[in-house]
C-alpha cells in the first residue's frame, strides 16, 4: 500500500440490505447466489465484489449489497416475495470515505478497539462497530486499505473525525 | 469488559446495551395475569456471584446474546446467540 | 556552581550540549540529557518546595516519579502544569519552572508560619477544630485555609496542545525494563508473538546502569544496551519510553499513557502532547521493580536528606553530586554498594551509619569511610539544607537509643530496604502476600493471565530477576500455544548484595518537639499515627483517611509500607495482620486532558444534521440540540426577539402556510407477512386493519405500562409499515422492537430496520398547504378523495421521488413529505419556491411547539415516562379487545388511581409567560406540574398544558403556577387542553 494516507468521500447509488428468516435462509442464499453468479455466499464476516457489486454476509440472513448501478435496488426487491426476504433500500441512508495508506490503521485504531492486523481481520472482512458515538459499517480490502460507511446525518461529524485524526500522520484529499 | 459476540468476535462492553436478567421468562404475549406480568417487570434476584443476562450488540450486529457474568469479578464465562438463528462456526 | 557536577561523569548528559531553564524566575544552566532534579542539584540547590501544611522547607527526596517532596509547575498559561516530580521532568532548553505552595517566596514563605500551630493541625484537624461551630465560622475559615493548604494552581486557559488516545493489541505487554523485564523481552521476542515493552522512563534499562555484576560477561549496562539493540530491530517488538501503565482493568485491559512531546518545549506540528493508550493484552508481565524504603526519624524531611540510591542515580547518571561531605544511614547491605559506588564516582562520603550491631564486616572496604554500626541517625538538622546529624547507639531489644553524638554533614542518604512496587497486581483484586525477609509486600496469586518478575517479586538478586524474566516470558509463550524460548540461564557474576533490611519502624529520639515524617507530600507524622490510633482509627482503611496518609498524588509511594509498620506496632500485631489499602487506578496522576483525548470543542460530541442543515443556516435559523440532532428553532429576522419569531411562525402556519424540518424523527422500516400483526401487538390501539395507502397514529407504552412513544405508522404494502416514532426514542423503540422479535416472537415473520438516514421529512402545514404542494406534485391527487387524511402515497417533483402522507401535528390541513435524503435540499427548495405565492414561512421548533400545545397534542413533556394514556386523555384510545406490550400493567391500582395527574390546558391571568416545570398549586397544596408552554397567538394569551391532581375537576378554576427559582408566581385559569379549533375542522380547509 502507498507510504501516504488519503481520504476520499464515496457514495454509491445503491445500498440494499436483505434479511431472510431461517425457514427461507436456504432459498434466499441461493437466489443471491444465482444473482451474483457464484456458487456460494461468504461465510459471515466476509464481503466480496463482484461484477461492480459488493456483497457482504452481516450475520446469518443478513446481507448488504451496494454499487453504482442505480437499478440494484428494484431488481433485488424483485427476486423476493415478502414471506423469503425483506428488502430495504437504504441507499441514501448512507455516507462514506475511502481509507487507505500508510497509517490507516492507527487512525482506525484511535477511534475503534479491534485488533486491525491481518491475522485477526483478513481482507474483504466486514465489521460493524462504532467510532465517537458514530456508527459505522467498515469494508477492509486490505492492510491499510478501507471503504467506512456512517448514517448520512452522522456523516459531517464522522468526516470531521478522520480529518482530525490524521493530521498527525499528514494526508491527501483524493 | 470483554463480551464475545458469537459474529464479530470479542468487543468491548460499550458496544452493547444491557438487556435484563436473562433467568426469567416473559409472559406468554396473551396472559392477562398482573401477578405474572409484575414479577416478570420488576421482581429481581441480585445474586452475588454468576448472573445470567441478555446484552444487546447494538454498535455491532444487533444480535442478542445470553451472557453468564459474575457480579462481583465481571468475569465473563459463557456468551451464547440468542434467537432463531444459530451462530455460524468461524473456525 | 560547578562544585556540585562531577568531572566526566554523567552516562545520559551530553556536556557539548547546555541547556538554559529558569526556576522560579533565576536562570540556570544544564545539559541535555539532565532531568530538572539533576540540574538542580548540579547547581547546587537543595531546596526547591514548601511542604503541603507545614510549608518546611523541601528539597528533592528520589529520582523517581515516586518523589513525594520537590513538585514544581512548568510552563504557562493554557500550558500550566502543576505537581510536576522534578526528578521526572526531563530538562530542555527554555524550561520554566515555578516552586508551588509558598508566598512570597520559596526562601522566604509567610504560610511557615502554621508550623507554630501544628500542635492544632494534626490528623482529623477539620473533624475536631469544626465540630459544632456552626457553617458561618467555618465558610469563613475556610476561606483562609484553602489559601493556605494546596499543592500548585491549575491553569484556566484552554489548553492548546493535542491530546490523542489509541488502542493498542498485543500478544504479550511487558511492563518495565530493568533486567526482569528486558530478560523477559529478549526470551519472547524469538517466538514472533506481538510483544510490547513499556517503560515509564525516557531509558529503557531501570536499575541496570548501577548494578554491578557482569552478564554473560557484559557489564549489565551494556548488556542492557545490547539487548536494547537487538530488540529493536526485531519486527514483532515494539518499545515505548515514557509510557507509565497506571491502571489493570477487566479482561487484562490496561490503561496507559504515553508523554510523547512533554519533553520538548512545544510540541512539534500536530504531535500529541500525550498519548492515552487502551492496550489489549493476552498475557501481561508487570516486572515494575520495587521503591526504596525510608527510615523516620526526627527531621527526616529536612533538604539534603535522600533516598541513597537516588543519590547514586544522580552521580552516576547526570555526575549530580548531592553534598560535599556525605553521610549514608542504612539497616541493609545494599548500602554499602551504594556508599561504594559513590565513592568512586567521586562523592565525598565520609560516614556510614548501620543500625544493626552484627553485619558482615566484609562489607566496610573503604578506609576512609568511617563505618558506624549498631548506631542510627536520630535527627537531621539544619532547617533549609542539611548541615548536621546526630546519631547514637541503638539497642534493638528495647528499641531504645544511648547518648548522641553529633556529625557535621551536607547530605544524609538513607536506605530502609525497599518496597515492591505491586500497585498494578493489587489492582486486580488479589490480595498481597507480606514476605518477612523483605520486610514488605510482594504481588498475591495472579487471577487472571498476568506474571510478576523480578525485583517486585522481592528477587533483588540480579541473577534471579534475570531468571525471573526468563522464566515469566516461557509461562506466557505456552500460555499462548507457542514453544519456549531456547535462552538458557544468563552467567551473573559479582552482583550486588540483596537488600535484607533489619526492621526498624520509628527511631526514637529526646526531642519530642522535632517531628518525624511518614508521609512526606501530606505532612503526616508519626505523631499522626499515634493520635489516630489512641483515637481508634487503627484498621489501614481508617488510618489513611484519617490521616490522609498515602492519599497524596504520589499516593504513598514512599509511605505506605513504613505506615503499615509503624500502626501495626502501635496494635502489637504483625503487619500481614494489619494489611494494606485497597490499590486503585491510576499508579500515577493522569491529566484530564488526556482522557479526553480530542474529544473537546466542535468535536466533544457527534452530531446528526438533516440534509437541509445548510439551507437553515443559510436563512438565518437558530439551531437548537434535540438530543444528538441539530434542528432550526426559529428562523430569526433582522431585530426579533425569540418570541418574535416564533409567533410570527405559528402564525404564518395557521393564516397560510409554513414548512418545517421534521428529518430528526425516528423512522423504521417493518417488513414481512407478520407485520400488522407485530405493530398489533406493540401499538395500544388497533392495527391489523389499517388499510394499504393509510397511516394510523399510534401509542406505545412500557412493558410496565406507562406511555412508551407516539407517532405514525404507514402501511405501504400488505407486508411493509413505514413507522415514525419521536426524535429522543428512535433508538429505544427500534431495540424494544428487536428484542420482542429476537427473544420473545421469534415465531414471527418480521424484520425491523433503521431508515432514519434514508429520508428526508418535512411538514407543510397551513390552509395553503394543498394549493402549493399541488403546484409540484402534479402525480397525486390532492383531492379530498385522492388524498383523505390520514392518506399515504408516492408521487415526484420533477424526477425526485417523494412519498406525500396528509397528517397533521399543527392542526390545520397539512402533509409530510418525504423524499429520500440526498434529494431533501431540492425538494425543500422546490416547495419553497412553490409557495411563494402564499408567502410560505419556514418554521422551527418553537413554532411548532405553539402549534401542538394550541391544539393539545402531547409531546416529549407529557410523555415523560410518568404518565398513561388515560391521564393525557388518550384512555379511549387503548383497545380492550386485544393484548399489547404493557396491556395487563397498563391496570394495575397505581396506574388507574382516580387522583392521579392528569393533563388539562392553563391560561395565564395578567398575560405573563409561564414557566415550563414550574408547580401549580391549589392555595397551598402542590398539586401538579406545568409541562410544555408558549404564547398562543390564536388566543393571544400565554398557555400551558399542565398534569394536575384530578385535572378535570378543576377545570373552571383559578389556581397559581410558582417557579421558586424565580421567584415567579402567576395565576391561572384551568380550562380542558384544546385550546383552538376543538373540532378539528382547520383539518380540511
Amino acid at each position: 500500500m502507498s507510504d501516504q494516507l488519503s481520504i476520499k468521500e464515496v457514495r454509491y447509488q445503491s445500498m440494499v440490505l436483505i434479511k431472510s428468516w431461517p425457514d427461507s435462509a436456504q432459498k434466499t442464499d441461493a437466489i443471491l447466489a444465482a444473482f451474483l453468479g457464484i456458487d456460494a455466499l461468504p461465510v459471515v464476516g466476509d464481503f466480496i465484489s463482484q461484477n461492480d457489486i459488493y456483497f457482504a454476509v452481516i450475520s446469518p440472513g443478513h446481507f448488504m449489497m451496494f454499487s453504482n448501478n442505480e437499478l440494484l435496488c428494484s431488481e433485488i426487491s424483485k427476486l423476493f416475495s415478502a414471506d423469503i426476504a425483506s428488502v430495504v433500500d437504504i441507499s441514501h441512508s448512507r455516507c462514506g470515505i475511502s481509507l487507505n495508506g500508510k497509517n490507516s490503521d492507527n487512525l482506525l485504531n484511535k477511534g475503534i478497539a479491534i485488533n486491525l492486523t491481518d491475522d485477526d481481520l483478513p481482507g474483504m472482512s466486514v465489521l460493524q462497530s462504532s467510532i465517537h458515538s458514530i456508527g459505522i459499517i467498515m469494508f477492509k480490502l486490505q492492510h491499510d486499505d478501507y471503504l467506512i460507511f456512517s448514517y448520512s446525518s452522522f456523516f459531517d461529524s464522522f468526516y470531521a473525525w478522520v480529518i482530525d485524526s490524521a493530521e498527525e500522520y499528514g494526508y491527501a484529499l483524493t | 469488559m470483554i463480551i464475545k459476540c458469537p459474529h464479530c468476535g470479542p468487543r468491548e462492553a460499550s458496544e452493547y446495551t444491557y438487556i435484563g436478567d436473562a433467568s426469567i421468562q416473559r409472559p406468554d404475549h396473551n396472559d392477562t395475569d398482573m401477578e405474572k406480568w409484575s414479577d416478570y417487570v420488576f421482581m429481581r434476584e441480585n445474586p452475588r456471584g454468576a448472573h445470567m443476562e441478555h446484552w444487546q450488540h447494538t454498535s455491532g450486529c444487533r444480535s442478542f446474546v445470553k451472557v453468564l457474568r459474575d457480579t462481583v469479578t465481571h468475569e465473563i464465562s459463557d456468551v451464547t446467540l440468542e434467537g432463531p438463528w444459530q451462530a455460524e462456526d468461524k473456525s | 556552581m560547578s562544585g556540585n557536577r562531577l568531572k566526566n561523569k554523567g552516562l545520559l548528559i551530553d556536556q557539548n550540549k547546555p541547556l538554559e531553564f529558569t526556576f522560579d524566575g533565576k536562570s540556570y544552566s544544564g545539559f541535555e540529557g539532565d532531568t530538572l532534579a539533576s540540574a538542580m542539584i548540579a547547581n547546587g540547590e537543595m531546596m526547591m518546595a514548601r511542604s503541603f501544611k507545614y510549608h518546611r522547607p523541601r528539597g528533592v527526596y528520589s529520582a523517581g516519579p515516586e518523589e513525594p517532596n520537590a513538585l514544581v509547575s512548568l510552563r504557562s498559561d493554557g500550558r500550566l502544569e502543576p505537581n510536576c516530580t522534578a526528578p521526572t521532568v526531563e530538562l530542555y532548553d527554555g524550561l520554566d519552572a515555578h516552586s508551588q505552595n509558598a508566598w512570597p517566596s520559596l526562601s522566604f514563605d509567610v504560610m511557615a508560619i502554621n508550623q507554630l500551630f501544628s500542635p492544632l493541625l494534626v490528623a482529623g484537624f477539620y473533624y475536631k477544630t469544626f465540630m459544632g461551630t456552626g457553617q458561618k465560622f467555618w465558610h469563613f475559615c475556610e476561606h483562609f485555609i484553602r489559601r493556605a493548604a494546596g499543592m500548585g494552581k491549575a491553569s484556566l486557559d484552554a489548553d492548546p496542545d493535542r491530546y490523542e488516545k489509541a488502542n493498542i493489541f498485543a500478544d504479550i505487554v511487558i511492563i518495565g525494563s530493568g533486567p526482569a523485564g528486558l530478560a523477559a523481552a529478549k526470551a519472547a521476542a524469538p517466538s514472533g508473538a506481538k510483544i510490547l515493552l513499556v517503560d515509564e522512563s525516557a531509558q529503557f534499562g531501570g536499575s541496570l546502569p548501577e548494578e554491578q555484576g557482569n552478564i554473560d560477561g557484559y557489564d549489565a549496562n551494556e548488556w542492557a544496551a545490547d539487548t536494547l539493540k537487538t530488540l529493536s530491530e526485531i519486527d514483532n517488538v515494539t518499545m515505548m519510553s515514557r509510557t507509565t501503565v497506571y491502571g489493570y482493568f477487566d479482561d487484562n485491559t490496561l490503561g496507559a499513557v504515553e508523554k510523547v512531546a512533554d519533553h520538548k518545549a512545544v510540541p512539534e506540528n500536530f504531535e500529541p502532547r500525550q498519548r492515552h493508550l487502551k492496550i489489549f493484552a493476552k498475557r501481561v508481565i508487570i516486572a515494575a521493580g520495587s521503591i526504596e524504603r525510608p527510615l523516620v526519624f526526627d527531621g527526616n524531611d529536612t533538604p539534603g536528606v535522600m533516598l541513597a540510591n537516588a543519590a547514586l542515580r544522580y552521580a552516576n547518571r547526570y555526575g549530580a553530586c548531592v553534598g560535599q561531605n556525605v553521610a549514608l544511614f542504612t539497616n541493609n547491605d545494599d548500602g554499602y554498594t551504594t556508599a561504594h559506588q559513590l565513592k568512586a564516582l567521586g562523592v565525598n562520603v565520609t560516614t556510614m551509619i548501620d543500625a544493626r550491631e552484627k553485619i558482615n564486616h566484609g562489607l566496610c572496604k573503604d578506609s576512609s569511610i568511617n563505618y558506624i554500626t549498631g548506631h542510627v541517625v536520630t535527627s537531621a538538622n539544619g532547617g533549609k539544607s542539611l548541615s548536621s546529624i546526630k546519631v547514637a547507639p541503638y539497642d534493638a531489644d528495647t528499641k531504645s537509643i544511648g547518648p548522641q553524638n553529633t556529625i557535621n554533614v551536607d547530605a544524609l542518604l538513607v536506605t530502609g530496604g525497599y518496597t515492591p512496587t505491586i500497585n498494578l497486581c493489587s489492582q486486580t483484586g488479589t490480595p498481597a502476600i507480606f514476605n518477612d525477609e523483605i520486610q514488605s509486600f510482594i504481588p498475591g496469586r495472579a487471577n487472571r493471565p498476568w506474571l510478576a518478575a523480578g525485583a517486585i517479586m522481592g528477587s533483588f538478586d540480579l541473577k534471579a530477576s534475570l531468571e525471573d524474566g526468563i522464566s515469566a516470558a516461557n509461562e506466557s509463550l505456552e500460555a499462548l500455544g507457542l514453544p519456549p524460548s531456547n535462552m538458557t540461564a544468563l552467567k551473573v557474576n559479582g552482583q550486588n548484595p540483596v537488600a535484607i533490611p533489619f526492621a526498624l519502624t520509628v527511631i526514637p529520639s529526646s526531642n519530642k518537639s522535632a517531628k518525624k515524617f511518614v508521609d512526606f507530600q501530606h505532612d503526616v507524622s508519626v505523631n499522626d499515627l499515634n493520635i489516630a490510633h489512641t483515637e481508634g482509627f487503627r484498621s489501614v482503611e481508617h488510618l489513611k483517611r484519617y490521616t490522609t496518609l498515602g492519599m497524596a498524588a504520589d499516593q504513598g509511594k514512599t509511605s505506605n509500607m513504613n505506615a503499615l509498620a509503624i500502626m501495626a506496632e502501635l496494635r502489637g500485631i504483625s503487619i500481614p495482620e494489619a494489611g494494606t489499602t485497597r490499590f486503585r487506578a491510576p499508579y500515577k496522576p493522569v491529566a484530564l486532558g488526556t482522557l479526553a483525548g480530542r474529544d473537546i470543542g466542535n468535536h466533544f460530541s457527534a452530531v446528526r444534521r438533516t440534509p437541509m442543515h445548510n439551507w437553515h443556516m443559510d436563512h438565518g435559523a437558530e439551531m437548537i440540540e434535540a438530543g444528538i440532532w441539530y434542528r432550526p428553532r426559529v428562523y430569526k429576522k433582522s431585530d426579533e426577539t425569540l418570541t418574535d419569531a416564533y409567533i410570527r411562525e405559528a402564525t404564518a402556519v395557521r393564516n397560510s402556510v409554513g414548512i418545517v424540518d421534521v428529518t430528526s424523527l425516528g423512522k423504521i422500516d417493518i417488513q414481512g407477512p407478520d407485520a400488522a400483526e407485530f405493530l398489533n401487538r406493540i401499538y395500544a390501539n388497533a392495527f391489523l386493519k389499517v388499510a394499504v395507502g393509510k397511516a394510523r397514529y399510534g401509542v406505545m407504552l412500557r412493558e410496565d405500562g406507562y406511555m412508551f412513544d407516539d407517532g405514525t405508522s404507514w402501511r405501504l404494502s400488505e407486508t411493509q409499515f413505514l413507522m415514525t416514532t419521536t426524535t429522543a426514542n428512535a433508538a429505544p423503540v427500534l431495540s424494544q422492537m428487536e428484542r420482542l422479535l429476537t427473544l420473545n416472537w421469534p415465531d414471527l415473520k418480521v424484520h425491523v430496520s433503521s431508515v432514519s438516514d434514508q429520508w428526508a421529512g418535512m411538514a407543510v402545514a397551513g390552509p395553503k398547504s394543498r394549493d402549493t404542494l399541488n403546484k409540484i406534485i402534479t402525480d397525486v391527487d390532492f383531492s379530498e378523495d385522492g388524498l383523505p387524511f390520514m392518506g399515504v402515497t408516492d408521487g415526484s417533483i420533477g424526477d425526485m421521488p417523494v412519498k406525500v402522507a396528509r397528517l397533521s401535528f399543527s392542526g390545520e390541513r397539512a402533509y409530510e413529505v418525504y423524499t429520500p435524503t440526498h434529494f431533501g435540499t431540492a425538494v425543500w427548495k422546490e416547495i419553497m419556491k412553490a409557495g411563494e405565492a402564499f408567502d410560505i414561512t419556514p418554521y422551527g421548533t418553537e413554532a411548532l411547539g405553539t402549534l401542538r400545545i394550541e391544539k393539545g397534542h402531547i409531546s416529549g413533556p407529557e410523555l415523560d415516562g410518568r404518565t398513561s394514556m388515560a391521564d393525557v386523555g388518550l384512555g379511549k384510545m387503548a383497545s380492550s379487545k386485544k393484548q399489547y406490550v404493557g396491556s395487563s400493567l397498563k391496570e394495575r391500582s397505581g396506574l388507574i388511581d382516580q387522583s392521579r395527574q392528569t393533563m388539562v390546558g392553563l391560561i395565564s391571568h395578567d398575560h405573563k409567560p409561564l414557566k415550563a416545570g414550574s408547580h401549580v398549586l391549589n392555595g397551598t397544596e402542590n398539586i401538579g406540574h406545568v409541562t410544555s408552554t408558549t404564547y398562543s397567538p390564536a388566543l393571544e394569551k400565554f398557555i400551558a398544558l399542565a398534569l394536575i391532581k384530578q385535572g378535570h375537576t378543576q377545570i373552571g378554576n383559578t389556581l397559581s403556577a410558582t417557579f421558586p427559582l424565580k421567584n415567579e408566581r402567576n395565576s391561572v385559569l384551568v380550562v380542558e387542553p384544546h385550546f383552538y379549533d376543538k373540532e378539528g375542522e382547520r383539518l380540511y380547509v
